[in-house]
């Protein structure tokens, strides 16, 4: 049944998908011709800046492309889950958690279609292809592939997607499956945006916790001497990006904001799955 | 196409009436083979329960009797028809002789009317 | 044998308002059963918590001896009364779609029907009226040979000739093993082919009688006692 879901979630996802990529790449492939023309002909002015705008323009097509393929998505989400769709798909003989990974899946492969889309269109438009060079360079600078915290930062970078995904259908289904009374017309959407805002704001604190716990755990008690001392030490060996200490405190980093998130994410799932459940009420 | 049906009877007895009606009048033969329960519900547009109690009575009252496997009948013997007939000629006149003394009417009135009236209707006999 | 729907002490609270009060019913299998009440009753809200998209707040209730869930959508074939299909599917698409997740879908009989009814299987359903698009749902929900169907006011916007569309299709589909729920307030119509009514008022059930106990007993049609049960 998991499966029969993805297909159709899948389908209507890329299809709105494949049409945004084809404005997409049109507006790339011309991007292409005027910077390729600009470079072949580089007397004519008009040349320049036609070439300029329609780099500008291939840009704003490629960022609004991701853009309304995260939008389409998490409202796909609310328009079959939780509208007049929902009555057919929560009639379906398949479970809850079935209906929410299919959709959990499927948007998460669009979302990566999108970029991998978007990172094609870029390299047609200013026609390099060399990105994963420059790519590689930023990680070498920050410090991150020395760390070794290389595979921690891609792992972090491709969960940000279900997770970013799962903040959206939380939000929603808390909006959707609130207890209200009958006779007040609240509106629900209203109510998951209100319920983004404060489930944001409880991550944050979490990982403000989190972030202060952990330094409490390198440095030992603040409130003990050579708090402060230590500190000092550390940020001098950061600057020269040397030390062993260093190292283990990027890794620590990188792994506990992994950690938490993860956590952060089961237990929005269960949220979720809960409220699918026991508590929900199409109107 | 369904049949008519009035309010303040139950349904399976008016449905009961109807059949007897259409054997009375020839409509359903002696011997014939009705349709199946399902069928003869979709053509009334009513209850397959509501029709198989209809015919359930009316084979209790010997109207109908049914053959294991092959169905329902109408009752083969003539004098079932006649028999019928009869009752529903009685419960046509006493109606109707209920209604003209409500009017007020004698029966001798109204069979001299009745007399008139078939006379009348050979006169214009082209007009019919 | 054990009744095919069971609904035992079922309540649902919005605020002070209860849409369903200690609720209990138990309905045989082979019957077509009209739920009637005026709206707001709570006759959408018994259906559905039947179909499993609403979740009481006490109470049982089984069908065919299981609980609310995945096992009992199985066999509850649910018409709800809106519209429940993306407007960008076309007619073939949503046969394909009811072929595809329920194993009991007839999907010679749905064709049969649409042809009946002159639906183009082609077109796409936002650009159908709202009359047909009820008909295409009714197609599909009434050619799954389930158990126990849920038809909720399945006459509502619907002309005539359509509705006795609807009742012909009820009385085509009949079959000895399953039940059909009616919710309708169009009951003068409906009356002939139900077996059972329910009258459900404020929530609570008023009165659980077959159509022929009405009219021995009150000497009057289903729908005449019921203008007076709920006369305002």
């Amino acid at each position: 049944m998991l499966g029969k879901l993805i297909r159709y979630d899948g389908k209507i996802q890329l299809k709105f998908l494949c049409s945004l990529f084809i404005v997409s790449a049109v507006v790339s492939l011309f991007a292409g011709m005027m910077g390729w023309l600009h470079e072949a002909y580089p007397q004519i002015m008009v040349l320049s800046m036609f070439s300029t705008l329609a780099l500008g323009f291939s840009i704003l097509a490629i960022f609004a492309m991701v853009f309304a393929n995260i939008v389409y998505v998490v409202l796909h989400f609310r328009k079959n889950l939780f509208r007049d769709e929902g009555y057919l798909m929560h009639t379906l003989p398949v479970t809850e958690p079935q209906l929410f990974f299919s959709k959990l899946i499927t948007g998460s492969i669009c979302v990566y279609l999108s970029i991998i889309a978007g990172c094609l269109c870029a390299c047609i438009g200013t026609r390099r292809w060399d990105y994963l060079e420059v790519f590689m360079n930023l990680l070498r600078e920050s410090g991150i592939l020395e760390a070794k915290a290389t595979v921690l930062v891609l792992l972090t970078f491709f969960l940000l997607v279900p997770f970013t995904l799962c903040q959206f259908y939380s939000a929603l289904t808390i909006g959707y499956t609130w207890k209200v009374n009958s006779n007040s017309h609240i509106n629900r959407d209203l109510l998951s945006i209100a319920s983004y805002v404060i489930l944001y704001m409880i991550q944050q604190i979490v990982g403000l916790i989190a972030l202060m716990l952990y330094l409490v755990f390198t440095f030992g008690n603040p409130l003990r001497a050579g708090f402060l001392e230590r500190m000092e030490m550390f940020m001098d060996n950061m600057n020269n990006n040397t030390g062993e200490a260093v190292v283990s405190y990027i890794q620590g980093v990188v792994g506990m904001a992994l950690g938490i998130n993860l956590v952060i994410a089961v237990v929005l799932v269960v949220i979720i799955l809960r409220r699918l459940n026991y508590h929900l009420n199409l109107e | 196409m369904e049949w008519k049906f009035t309010d303040d009877i139950p349904i399976y007895q008016q449905i009961m009436d109807i059949i007897k009606q259409q054997i009375a009048s020839g409509e359903l033969a002696v011997g014939e083979k009705l349709p199946s329960v399902r069928e003869m519900a979709l053509a009334a547009g009513v209850n397959p329960n509501t029709m198989q109690k209809a015919l359930a009575e009316l084979e209790r009252e010997g109207l109908l009797y049914s053959k294991r496997t092959a169905g329902r009948f109408v009752a083969e013997q003539e004098e079932i028809k006649k028999g019928l007939q009869e009752e529903l000629l009685m419960g046509y006149i006493e109606t109707f002789l209920k209604n003209m003394a409500k009017l007020g009417y004698t029966v001798e009135e109204v069979v001299e009317i009745i007399l008139k009236h078939e006379k009348g209707e050979e006169k214009d006999g082209q007009f019919n | 044998m054990d009744n095919l729907i069971k609904c035992e002490g079922l309540t649902k609270r919005y605020g002070k308002n209860a849409a369903l009060w200690n609720f209990s019913v138990e309905i045989p299998a082979g019957k077509i059963i009209g739920l009637l009440g005026p709206n707001g009753s709570g006759k959408t809200t018994l259906i559905k918590s039947l179909s499993g998209i609403l979740m009481p707040d006490a109470g049982k209730m089984e069908i065919a001896g299981k609980e609310i869930g995945t096992e009992t959508k199985k066999i509850v074939s649910y018409l709800p009364e809106r519209p429940y299909f993306s407007s960008a599917l076309r007619v073939k698409d949503t046969l394909c779609f009811f072929e595809d997740f329920y194993g009991d879908f007839q999907r010679k009989t749905a064709e049969e029907m649409l042809k009946t009814l002159q639906i183009d299987t082609n077109s796409k359903i936002g650009s159908l009226s709202k009359g047909t698009r009820e008909k295409v749902q009714l197609v599909l929900v009434m050619s799954r040979k389930a158990k126990v169907y849920l038809l909720d006011e399945p006459m509502g916007g619907v002309d005539p000739a359509a509705r006795d569309f609807i009742l012909k299709t009820i009385l085509t589909n009949y079959n000895e093993d399953a039940s059909v729920l009616i919710s309708t307030h169009l009951i003068s119509d409906v009356e002939k082919i139900l077996d059972e009514v329910i009258f459900i008022k404020q929530g609570k059930m008023a009165l659980y009688k077959s159509v022929d106990e009405i009219r021995m007993e009150e000497k009057k049609s289903v729908d005449a006692l019921f203008r007076e049960v709920f006369a305002c």
